[in-house]
């Protein structure tokens, strides 16, 4: 029996913000242990919070980047339970007046097995701002707490269970990371935990109107782990109702190395999280000017960005889509633009070159050792013939690995190309000379021949020779 | 409490407030906090349909902080106060639920 | 003779401002005033046990700090060298902060209290820690860990509470003056009971942060005092917006030369509120003092008028739901985690948390933390938490429907006077007799105690003074100038 697959994801992203929600720890990552702690994320006796404006901007700009109406009376509350990663055992979140409600991200594109998804909007049930816990790491015989990240601003983005498939999943959390991307929100690197996902899953017969009970999957730390986990669950779930069994609602949790989820806890011991009122934190009203400046400040989103790079730059829709994919690769690609490069050109180098080089160096755009200008100067130079694209590859890898500019490079090593034709024509003369048999093929129409000559001026030059121009001399040479 | 208020399980919420109580702590602060319960009844006679909670006692809203860094503690101050520590730089509690590594947000 | 002669102690400086004269015409020094508080401390408190501890070297060196100040003129206030008991609830930097607990003991706080901040901009000197009931949950200070605090003016009778060690130690003449904190009366209450003034002031006036939270949402440090004058001192020296309280109003400071202001008992208005003749359970005796205080205010020209606080019957229900769910979710942070007692019998991280939080909290905190987890669960929110916080909307509206009346309101303390201990066990009669301080911290006014006369007994009856929101000024000049004229009776 196939079975209507109905997934929901929670998804938590920390704010990037120079200090924490509610203290002014610094707000970073990679710090020795418990170096970023004070009174008031370690949860001493009788220290109060105090909310971190930045955060909740943040998580206003990421609401309206998802189409969310923006609550314009907001509040805090405490969720009740005992971990030892929770500093005071409860967490200051947001219970029935979110920031954020009822938005929506629109994906398209190719999920992760490569299958194509048509447009779709996935509804945005409500994004909320809360404190993230602290880091355990678990050894044999203990665990270790470092609490660094305890505090750290924290967003949570519920969506509807608008998502069908692994793949929708997956599209959509590539979504969303480039909105926060894209907004400064967040860099959602999740290596480092700054995006996190919980997933529902549940299934339906085609035939039956209800839902069999769900299945929350916790804690899963890369995208292809949420594709995995998806894709478990379903036949997981699928194989009890097939075999006529029961399924119980029930909390999982995923395990990487083997590629299962195991159970964490069953709906009869759901957590009783005791919600109410934030007594230490005072309710936040947005008002409706600072809601227009908000607006204001909310940058393009990937989509526009895609749709404007073809319309403005009249580049092919693929290119747009890979370029903006990337919110530094969009603007490293836009700040060359404005450097005057040629916009398909720049954009077939930046998706072949350029990415090549970054990808075996593991660097990002931020680092990227060739600069937006320098690498428009390079393109130029193809343009205007000053060098061939064959010695522009090898004058680009220099530039990346020296950091020096072009015309430096060619400079140096005499890269530049030849168009003196008297130095070209002696190429031409000696090829026609040492070639008796191309020349004769030429002479009876065989035009691969020319290409073959060519070839031959371009090594006597040592590949600086104008290709265009020895064509044609050959030609000349010969009539 | 529209209906008559239920006697208390005070083992489970002793269970939620991680209190450990014995049978005979379990039966005096079941009469205890029957008493206060049954007291508290009145509220129910009380109609309050139309009627706001108060969550604070002052009304001010939007008390918010720049966002500037600040200084954080010495670890070793922190770790001074823990009652068990590991490598000098981990606060250290058993194990907690399995090897993988887990969060609880 | 009898305990009160022995106990209590009238002496001079005794106060504040008799003290801060002093120092400033030289009479006096901080070390002596502090040696001879210590002298004090060392003959009488082993039978009041007002104090937790009393760091005698730091006290000294503070104090020692201070002289040198002064000698060199710069001092940093009229108030530089006057030392200040603390409660065990309120933070002061490497100091031990237990609230009187078993679960915080041997914890030194890494960092002042705001109060404590602005005590000592103003060079005052923190002079020890005064006993409590444990996290200030009680009105006896019998709940405390340690030890049992006696009311100096009959050893055999309890001083109230939760503040019970504040309030103790200023009657028995081992301080001038200290800091308590008040959540439904746990400053007035003391204060009444050992016949000195206590201070509940407008929420947010006085910042929060580094008071140890038992209910956030009406928790409010004052001060306790020999005299009214010293309860304006120390209030202005703690008052103010603080940036670290989210709850802390903005212009809060108060000033003390506003007390200067003019004031004519002829035009002021006091309001009786008519419910608070018919508490059940007011004895003859504070009935008697109430009387007193009305027909005082009345025959020097006051304006007398009745006022009705309709649904005062629901106050003790509302605040014990509102203040315990609170508390429940406050003292959820002590767990033997990160800091505090870890009773580490076993390898199981739940059993951390039942042995900690077993051993390290007393009965009544238990009893308040499963009354405040049973209010917040599941299915109990809305009939009890939501219907509570409903009753606070109501009661707030009824003080602000009497403050249309009137200027002040007038109120008993407590419906009874000190009592022998161990004489009230019944929790239910206990929370019940908060029925005149509770209201005014679920609405969120400022208040004060005043000693006015004694019971039978001879114990100290103390008169309740009601402001409306922010009018402390109005509050303490009307105090003030009430015991300036009461003849409180017996003198010791």
């Amino acid at each position: 029996m196939k079975f209507d697959v109905i997934i929901g994801l929670e998804v938590h992203v920390q704010v990037m913000t120079k200090s924490k929600m509610f203290c002014s720890c610094p707000n970073r990552y990679g710090s020795d242990p418990n170096t970023l702690v004070c009174p008031i994320c370690m949860g001493y006796p009788g220290v109060l919070p105090v909310p971190n404006n930045e955060a909740i901007r943040k998580t206003l700009l990421a609401g309206l980047m998802c189409e969310c109406n923006i609550a314009l009376y907001s509040k805090f509350d405490r969720k009740s339970y005992f971990y030892p990663d929770m500093p005071k055992n409860y967490q200051i979140s947001q219970y029935d007046l979110p920031f954020c409600e009822d938005g929506k991200v629109v994906i398209s594109g190719k999920g992760l097995s490569k299958e194509f998804v048509e447009t779709k909007p996935i509804g945005i049930t409500r994004i909320h701002l809360e404190e993230d816990v602290a880091k355990s790491t678990h050894f044999r015989q203990c665990s270790g707490i470092d609490f660094n990240r305890a505090g750290v601003p924290l967003m949570e983005i519920v969506s509807e269970p608008d998502i069908s498939t692994p793949d929708e999943a997956y599209i959509y959390l590539t979504a969303l990371k480039q909105i926060m991307q894209y907004a400064d929100i967040s860099d959602c690197d999740m290596e480092k935990g700054q995006m996190r996902c919980d997933v529902n899953v549940s299934l339906k017969s085609p035939e039956s109107p209800t839902l069999n009970a769900k299945t929350e999957v916790k804690n899963l730390n890369s995208l292809k782990a949420v594709h995995r986990s998806l894709l478990y669950e379903t036949e997981r779930q699928s194989e009890v109702l097939e075999g006529n069994g029961q399924l119980i609602q029930q909390t999982r949790g995923w395990n990487d190395d083997i590629g299962e989820t195991y159970i964490l806890r069953t709906k009869e011991d759901a957590a009783d999280y005791r919600y109410f009122p934030e007594p230490d934190l005072m309710p936040v009203e947005i008002s409706s000017d600072y809601l227009e400046k908000l607006k204001k400040e909310v940058p393009e989103t990937p989509a526009q960005r895609c749709a404007r790079f073809i319309r403005e730059f009249a580049i092919p829709e693929y290119d747009a889509s890979v370029l903006t994919s990337n919110k530094s690769c969009a603007d490293y690609f836009e700040k060359c633009i404005s450097f005057g490069s040629d916009a398909k050109k720049t954009s077939n180098w930046t998706m072949v070159e350029l990415l090549r080089e970054l990808s075996q160096a593991n660097k990002t755009f931020d680092q990227c050792p060739v600069n937006p200008e320098n690498f428009a100067e390079l393109i130029k130079l193809i343009d205007n013939k000053t060098i061939n694209g064959k010695i522009a590859k090898a004058v680009f890898s220099d530039m990346f690995s020296s950091g020096k500019t072009a015309l430096e490079i060619i400079d140096e090593k005499g890269l530049k190309q030849v168009t003196d034709t008297d130095e070209i024509l002696q190429f031409v003369k000696k090829a026609v000379e040492s070639n008796p048999t191309p020349v004769q093929q030429l002479k009876e129409g065989k035009s691969t021949a020319l290409n073959f000559l060519v070839g031959q001026v371009m090594k006597f030059s040592k590949g600086k020779a104008n290709p265009q121009l020895a064509s044609d001399m050959i030609k000349k040479e010969l009539s | 409490m529209d209906e008559k208020s239920q006697d208390v399980d005070i083992k489970h919420i002793a269970g939620l407030a991680r209190l450990n109580l014995n049978d005979s702590e379990i039966s005096r602060y079941e009469t205890d906090i029957n008493a206060v319960l049954t007291h508290a009844e009145q509220l129910s006679k009380v109609d309050l349909s139309d009627v706001s909670p108060t969550a604070h006692a002052v009304s001010i809203t939007n008390v918010i902080r720049n966002d500037d860094e600040g200084v954080s503690m010495s670890r070793s101050n922190v770790l001074d106060n823990a009652p068990d520590v590991l490598d000098d730089e981990l606060i250290k509690v058993p194990v907690v639920i399995s090897s993988n590594s887990e969060d609880s947000a | 003779m009898s305990t009160v002669q022995k106990f209590v102690f009238k002496h001079n400086p005794g106060t504040i401002h008799e003290a801060s004269d002093a120092l400033e015409t030289g009479d006096l020094s901080s070390v002596k005033l502090c040696e001879g508080l210590i002298d004090r401390i060392d003959s009488v408190d082993s039978e009041i046990n007002g104090f937790l501890s009393v760091d005698k070297d730091q006290i000294l060196e503070d104090a020692t700090a201070s002289d040198s100040r002064r000698k060199n003129g710069k001092e940093l206030s009229p108030y530089d060298g006057i030392p200040i008991a603390i409660k065990d609830n309120i933070s002061v930097k490497d100091q031990t902060c237990g609230c009187a607990s078993k679960i915080l003991e041997g914890f030194a706080s890494p960092y002042n209290a705001t109060v404590i901040n602005n005590l000592r901009k103003n060079g005052v000197v923190c002079f020890g820690r005064t006993n409590m009931d444990e996290f200030a949950m009680g009105s006896t200070t019998e709940f405390s860990a340690y030890r049992k605090t006696s009311n100096p003016w009959d050893v055999g009778r309890v001083p109230g509470g939760s503040s019970g060690g504040s309030a103790a130690v200023i009657s028995s003449g081992q301080a001038l003056a200290a800091l308590g904190s008040d959540t439904g009366g746990s400053i007035r209450q003391p204060a009444s009971f050992c016949g000195v003034v206590g201070l509940k002031p407008t929420y947010g006036r006085v910042s929060r942060y580094g008071l140890v939270a038992f209910a956030s949402s009406l928790d409010q440090i004052g001060p306790i005092t020999r005299d009214v004058e010293d309860a304006s001192i120390l209030f202005e020296l703690i008052s103010g917006h603080d940036e670290l309280d989210s709850t802390s109003l903005p212009k809060s400071n108060f000033n003390y030369a506003d007390l200067h202001d003019e004031f004519d008992i002829n035009s002021l208005k006091i309001g009786i509120p008519k419910e608070f003749l018919e508490v059940q359970g007011l004895s003859t005796d504070v009935k008697g003092a109430f009387e007193k205080s009305i027909s005082i205010f009345k025959s020097h020209g006051c304006g007398i008028v009745e006022v009705t606080l309709p649904n005062l019957a629901y106050a003790v229900s509302s605040y014990y739901i509102i203040a315990t769910a609170e508390a429940s979710s406050n003292l959820s942070r002590f767990d033997g985690i990160r800091y505090g007692n870890r009773v580490d019998k076993s390898s199981d991280l739940l059993d951390i948390y039942l042995d900690s939080r077993e051993n390290g909290f007393g009965e009544e905190v238990k009893r308040r933390i499963l009354l405040g987890t049973y209010v917040l669960s599941s299915g109990y929110y809305d009939a009890y938490y939501l219907r509570a916080q409903k009753m606070r909307t109501l009661i707030r509206d009824d003080f602000n429907k009497a403050f249309s009346a009137c200027d002040l309101l007038l109120s008993p303390v407590s419906p009874i006077s000190a009592y022998p201990f161990g004489s009230v066990s019944d929790p239910l009669q206990t929370y019940l007799s908060d029925i005149y301080t509770i209201p005014v911290n679920l609405a969120g006014n400022c208040a004060i105690s005043v000693p006015t006369s004694f019971d039978g007994d001879g114990m100290p009856i103390g008169t309740q003074l009601i402001g409306n929101f922010m009018e402390e000024v109005k509050l303490l000049q009307a105090a003030s100038w009430f015991e300036s004229v009461n003849d409180i009776g017996k003198q010791t």
